[in-house]
């Protein structure tokens, strides 16, 4: 790869990062305030807010109950290879639609229809057609995370500039190291950044599948927490989900910098 | 000439493909090749569409649903907006925030779903309660990085007319951070469906969501195609009116549009 463009050096040095994380824990005023406030003025007994202390106890129903261990690995392990299947379909396919502007503008519409279709939607239906299976729940899953990964590779195929297809070209390379050396490089960025819109989706649309199926893990443990109107649980489990979803949104960015490191620096 | 333009305004190669997938599914549907007993043809979908069309219900939870995703989506954008701005303008804000945001932002939507159905019931107002928890943190950040990246030339504009406070905010700062937030805006009301139709699925029996699914548990098939891609045209309605709208208002935005809806 050329250097072209260059990024601007990495603010390195401890310094740098324990000023950052500073900046993290001060950020976090206001969300911690509201919990201590809350465990103040709230109470133990309440049916609907229970006190962020009482939350603990939730917490350890659950864990008795011990379905939580195998209801975590089974929503991990259904999102993360829905997340792999949707990367490398999307980004099959981005590249396919994304060499021809005849089949990017010809299956635009048919992209934009189902794009517009809610994920959750796809749920019921695919249970009546497919039945209660982990392939079904994949592919509904696959079905909402694919499209950023797929629109973003489109473009970046669009966008790979024809003196650099040239370029390969005089040099002799062949058609598979044209493709592996050349195009695939020039994708990645446009697909990462698909997988950073999809990761996300992928998650929810997991535990929605999970609510909706009633199907071991975390989404369902939540529900069900809800439907017997255990509020120590539920607040518990919405914990436990939020620093899953906040782990997963450091991992992809952690991901996104060290991926990125060696490429020209994005447009936008 | 007008051809062109008609041919450049209607995707037809578009259209044909769509057209394409729907004649392949009736012929596959007639000649037997693949059976699923739970994939209606598009012509039994259409027929059932045509007698759900003229029926108060469908109708009934057509606004429902409607209804609470615009209402969401109002509110959000009425909160967000301003907030996104008071961020941008006071660092310090920022300083004392932001991460609570990013907390808040990456908490995944549907696990709102039965906290909320916990505390405020199986309602209308639940559903747009976890739309506007889910809506806000996006478009606030999205409307923050807008007025930060408003050149810093305009502060010497602003400067050099003595334009100042909320005028500056109202002649410079609105007119110049407008397009990013129109399309964060846009991408807003795209999930104010998705997260409103979860709702109506996994908690308040009313709206769209609830006739799908109910559709699916009492076997009517064609019923619940009808309800999915109702879904999904109502997606593409809305999204078509709110560029006409945003176009007609703005018509420097237009290039703006293009590139939002890749």
């Amino acid at each position: 790869m050329a250097p072209a463009g260059g990024r601007t050096p990495q603010r390195g040095g401890a310094g740098a990062r324990s000023t950052s994380i500073l900046r993290f824990i001060a950020g976090l005023t206001p969300l911690v305030g509201v919990i201590v406030i809350w465990q103040f003025l709230g109470s133990d007994v309440s049916a609907l807010l229970p006190r962020p202390s009482a939350w603990w106890g939730g917490w350890n129903a659950i864990v008795e109950g011990g379905q939580l261990p195998g209801s975590l690995l089974s929503t991990l392990s259904t999102f993360l290879l829905a997340l792999a299947i949707a990367l490398v379909l999307g980004a099959c396919l981005g590249a396919l639609i994304g060499s021809s502007r005849r089949a990017d503008r010809s299956s635009s519409p048919l992209i934009a229809f189902l794009m517009s279709i809610p994920p959750a939607a796809v749920i019921p239906v695919a249970t009546l057609v497919f039945g209660l299976s982990i392939g079904m729940r994949l592919g509904t899953i696959v079905f909402a995370a694919i499209w950023p990964i797929l629109l973003n590779t489109v473009s970046a195929m669009r966008g790979v500039p024809a003196v650099r297809l040239e370029a390969s070209r005089t040099l002799g390379l062949s058609p598979l190291a044209r493709y592996t050396r050349v195009v695939l490089p020039s994708l990645a960025p446009g697909v990462l950044v698909g997988l950073l819109i999809g990761a996300p989706i992928a998650l929810i649309v997991t535990l929605v599948a999970e609510m909706l199926t009633a199907t071991p893990g975390l989404g369902y443990l939540i529900l069900r927490s809800q439907r017997e109107y255990q509020a120590p649980e539920v607040f518990a489990m919405l914990v436990l989900i939020g620093i899953l979803g906040l782990l997963l949104n450091f991992g992809v960015s952690a991901i996104e910098t060290r991926l990125l490191r060696n490429w020209p620096r994005r447009s936008n | 000439m007008s051809t062109e333009r008609l041919s450049r305004a209607v995707n037809l190669p578009g259209l044909a493909v769509i057209a394409v997938i729907l004649l392949l599914w009736q012929a596959v549907d007639a000649v037997g090749l693949i059976h699923f007993a739970y994939v209606p043809s598009p012509l039994k979908i259409g027929s059932a569409f045509v007698s759900l069309l003229p029926t108060p219900s469908f109708w009934g939870v057509t606004l429902h649903t409607l209804g609470a995703v615009l209402l969401a989506w109002v509110i959000a954008l009425l909160v967000a907006i301003p907030l996104g701005f008071l961020l941008a303008q006071l660092p310090v804000l920022r300083t004392w925030s932001m991460s609570s945001v990013n907390v808040l932002r990456s908490m995944p939507a549907v696990a709102l779903v039965p906290v909320v159905l916990l505390t405020v019931g199986f309602s209308i107002q639940a559903e747009i309660l976890v739309a506007v928890a889910v809506l806000i943190w996006p478009t606030m950040i999205a409307t923050c990085l807008a007025v930060r990246n408003v050149h810093p030339r305009l502060d010497d504009v602003a400067n050099s007319f003595r334009i100042k406070g909320s005028q500056k905010v109202v002649k410079l700062l609105l007119p110049a951070a407008w397009p990013p937030i129109v399309v964060a805006s846009r991408l807003a009301l795209t999930i104010s469906i998705i997260v409103v139709f979860v709702t109506e699925m996994i908690g308040n029996p009313d709206g769209l969501g609830n006739a799908l699914v109910s559709a699916q548990l009492t076997l009517r098939p064609a019923e619940m195609w009808v309800y999915l891609l109702w879904v999904g045209a109502l997606g593409v309605a809305l999204q078509a009116l709110l560029d006409f709208a945003a176009r007609w208002v703005l018509p420097g935005l237009a290039p703006v549009l293009k590139t939002g809806s890749r």
